[in-house]
C-alpha cells in the first residue's frame, strides 16, 4: 500500500498513475529534405516516435499487473492528434494535448518546460518517456522533466520491476546492462528491448476515434510563449557529405586478396 | 571559462575524455578562455596526472559516493561545484553517462544542452555547433541566444580527435563535493556483462550483416572475422527483425550510431535508417551481391559477390598475411 500526501490529497492505492509523453516524428524510412532553413513536411509520413511506444507498451503492462490509470500528453502545434489516438487504440486511458500557436518551432527546452507545468498539476506515480525521439535525437524532455520535477531518473532502461513504492530497472549502458533501484515517483526512459509494443486491435482503433481529447493551452497553463524563446538559435541545416567515391570489384581471388590488403593497410 | 567533465571507468579516466579536452580546446583557444577539467570520482588525484599537459587546471572532485557513476551523486557534486562559476561551455561525453547526467545539468545549471555534437567552431565570439539530426541525415548548426550564455556541448565519441600535450602545466586543485548520503535516491546495484561483446560504440572494428547473411547461423562466420580483426559484430534492422541478432547490436536510427576505425557491411544494401548510424565510420567496406546496392556509394572499398563465398576466403588472406588486432 502507498500511502503518500500530494498536493493535499492523501492517496492510499497501490495502484501506478502514470504519464507518457508522446512526441510525432517523420518515420525514419522517410527522406528528409532541407527547405529554406527547416525541413520539408509535405509529404513526409508521420508516426509515433518509436521509443515513445516501448514508453506506452510499459505503462499498459504496469497497468494489468498493478492496476492505475495510464494518461498519454504531447505537445506541439499541429498533428498531434494522430499519436495520441494511436496511444488510445493500443489502450490507455486519456489523452492531453497541449496544442498552441506558441509552440510552432519550440525546441525540446520549452517542450519540456511546458510538459513539467501540465504534469505537475496531474498526480502521478510514474512518468514514462522514450529515451530519445528519432528525429531531433536529443534524448532531452526525460531528464529534463526528473530535474524540473525534483524526482529521479533512470534513463534508458531495457527491464523494470516495481514493488510497491519501489522499482528496479536494467539500464543500457556501454557493454552490458546496469542495475539501478529508486522509489517512486521517477522518470524512466526507454530503450528498445523493454518490451514489444502491440498491435492496436481494431476495436481499439474504432474506439480511440470516439474517445475524447483532453485540450490545454499556453495560457491555460500559465505559460507566457515569449519565455519558451529557444535558448539555441539554428544557423543552418546541411546534407553531409557521407559518399565516397570508392573502389568496387567484382569478387575473385585477385580482388579479394587486394581487399585483404586495404584492411591491413588501414588496421 | 571552458570546463571538460571527465569521464570514469571505475577508477580509471575513459579515453572518450581525451577527445572531450581536445573539443574543448577548440573553444578554449579562440575563445581565450582557460580549459578546465573536472574529474570526479573517490580517487581521482592518481590519475590528475594524465592530463596535466591537456587543461589548464584540474579540479577533483573526490567523495566516496562518486565511485561508481549515479545521476543524483554526480548532478549534485558538478552542480554545487559550477553554480557560482563562469561556464561559458562544458563538454560532456556523449555516452551513456553524458547522455544521462547532461540533461539534468541543463536544468540545474539553467544552461541549455546540445547533443550529437560532431563539429564546434568559433565564429566572432559565437559558439557554432554542428550536431547530427535525423539520424545523421541532417547536420543541424546552432548557436546560443545568448550571445555570451552558457552552454552544454556533448560531443560524438570518436568525432573529435584526443587533445595532444599543449604548452600549459596544468595545477591541479581539489574541490569538496559536498555530498550528502541520505539525500540520494539512485543506487547502482550491479552491471552485467553482455555475454563476451564488445560494446559497438567502443569497437575499433565492426563487421555488420544484413539479410543477405541469411541466416543467425550465417552471423558465425562474420563473427569469425570480426575477432580475427580485433572487433565485433554489428546487425541492420532486417538482421535483428528477422531474430538472428539481438536489437543491442542493431546499427542505424533505430539502433546504435557507431563511428569505428573499419566498419564492414556485409550483405547490407544501405537503406537510409541504416546509413544513419554508420557514415560516420573512418572506413567504409563493403560485401554485396547486387553492384547497385546504395551501400558501395558510401564504401572506400567494395567487393561484388556473396559474403558466404568471399568471407572465408577473405579470412584465409588475412591470416596468411598476418593481419594484426587493431590495438
Amino acid at each position: 500500500m502507498i500511502v503518500r500526501r500530494r498536493r493535499g490529497i492523501l492517496r492510499t492505492s497501490k495502484n501506478v498513475d502514470i504519464i507518457v509523453c508522446l512526441k510525432r516524428v517523420p518515420d525514419t524510412g522517410a527522406r528528409v529534405e532541407i527547405e529554406g532553413t527547416g525541413v520539408r513536411e509535405e509529404g513526409l509520413d508521420w508516426v509515433l516516435n518509436p521509443y515513445d511506444e516501448f514508453g506506452v507498451e510499459e505503462a499498459l503492462k504496469i497497468k494489468a499487473a498493478h492496476g492505475g490509470k495510464v494518461t498519454v500528453i504531447t505537445a506541439g502545434a499541429p498533428g498531434g492528434e494522430d499519436v495520441l489516438r494511436k496511444a488510445l487504440a493500443m489502450g490507455v486511458d486519456e489523452a492531453v494535448y497541449i496544442k498552441d500557436a506558441g509552440l510552432k518551432g519550440a525546441d525540446d527546452h520549452g517542450v519540456s518546460r511546458v510538459l513539467a507545468k501540465a504534469i505537475s498539476r496531474t498526480p502521478f506515480d510514474l512518468i514514462l518517456c522514450g529515451k530519445q525521439s528519432t528525429d531531433a535525437q536529443a534524448g532531452y524532455v526525460g531528464g529534463a522533466l526528473a530535474g524540473l520535477l525534483g524526482i529521479p531518473l533512470v534513463s534508458a532502461i531495457r527491464e523494470l520491476k516495481i514493488s510497491g513504492k519501489s522499482f528496479e530497472a536494467g539500464r543500457e549502458v556501454e557493454g552490458g546492462v546496469e542495475t539501478v533501484e529508486a522509489t517512486l515517483p521517477a522518470v524512466l526512459t526507454a530503450e528498445k528491448g523493454l518490451n514489444e509494443p502491440r498491435y492496436p486491435a481494431l476495436a481499439g482503433i474504432m474506439r480511440a476515434k470516439k474517445q475524447e481529447i483532453k485540450y490545454l493551452d499556453l495560457p491555460s497553463l500559465g505559460i507566457n510563449p515569449e519565455e519558451l524563446e529557444n535558448p539555441l538559435k539554428r544557423v543552418s541545416l546541411t546534407y553531409p557529405s557521407i559518399e565516397r567515391k570508392g573502389k568496387v570489384l567484382n569478387a575473385d581471388s585477385g580482388s579479394i586478396k587486394e581487399f585483404a590488403g586495404f584492411i591491413k593497410s588501414i588496421i | 571559462m571552458i570546463w571538460v567533465l571527465a569521464e570514469c571507468k571505475g577508477n580509471e579516466p575513459k579515453a572518450v575524455t581525451l577527445e572531450a579536452l581536445g573539443a574543448g580546446r577548440l573553444l578554449a583557444e579562440p575563445l581565450n578562455l582557460p580549459l578546465c577539467l573536472i574529474l570526479p570520482g573517490s580517487n581521482p588525484a592518481s590519475f590528475a596526472r594524465t592530463f596535466l599537459r591537456k587543461a589548464d587546471k584540474i579540479h577533483l572532485l573526490e567523495d566516496p559516493l562518486l565511485s561508481t557513476y549515479a545521476n543524483d551523486a554526480y548532478k549534485g557534486a558538478v552542480t554545487a561545484f559550477l553554480k557560482d562559476k563562469a561556464v561559458r561551455a562544458l563538454v560532456v561525453p556523449g555516452t551513456s553517462t553524458g547522455k544521462d547526467l547532461g540533461p539534468l545539468l541543463s536544468v540545474s545549471l539553467r544552461i541549455p544542452y546540445s547533443q550529437n555534437t560532431v563539429g564546434i567552431k568559433v565564429k566572432e565570439g559565437d559558439i557554432h555547433l554542428s550536431r547530427r539530426v535525423y539520424g545523421g541525415k541532417i547536420i543541424e548548426t546552432v548557436t546560443t541566444a545568448d550571445a555570451k550564455g552558457g552552454v552544454i556541448v556533448s560531443i560524438m565519441p570518436r568525432a573529435f580527435a584526443e587533445a595532444a600535450d599543449g604548452k600549459t602545466d596544468g595545477t591541479v586543485v581539489s574541490a569538496a563535493a559536498g555530498l550528502n548520503e541520505e539525500a540520494l535516491r539512485i543506487k547502482v546495484r550491479g552491471f552485467v556483462r553482455e555475454t563476451g561483446q564488445m560494446d559497438l560504440t567502443e569497437a575499433p572494428v565492426i563487421v555488420s550483416g544484413g539479410r543477405g547473411v541469411g541466416s543467425a547461423e550465417g552471423f558465425r562466420l562474420l563473427e569469425e572475422l570480426a575477432a580475427l580483426l580485433g572487433g565485433t559484430v554489428g546487425a541492420s534492422r532486417s538482421a535483428v527483425d528477422a531474430g538472428w541478432m539481438p536489437h543491442t547490436v542493431q546499427v542505424g536510427q533505430t539502433g546504435r550510431t557507431v563511428t569505428p576505425k573499419l566498419y564492414l557491411a556485409c550483405g547490407i544494401s544501405g537503406a537510409p535508417q541504416h546509413l544513419a548510424g554508420m557514415t560516420g565510420s573512418k572506413y567504409v567496406l563493403a560485401i554485396n551481391r547486387d553492384p547497385d546496392a546504395p551501400i558501395f556509394k558510401v564504401a572506400d572499398y567494395g567487393i561484388v559477390g556473396d559474403l558466404h563465398k568471399v568471407i572465408p576466403v577473405l579470412i584465409e588472406e588475412l591470416k596468411a598475411s598476418g593481419v594484426a588486432k587493431v590495438s
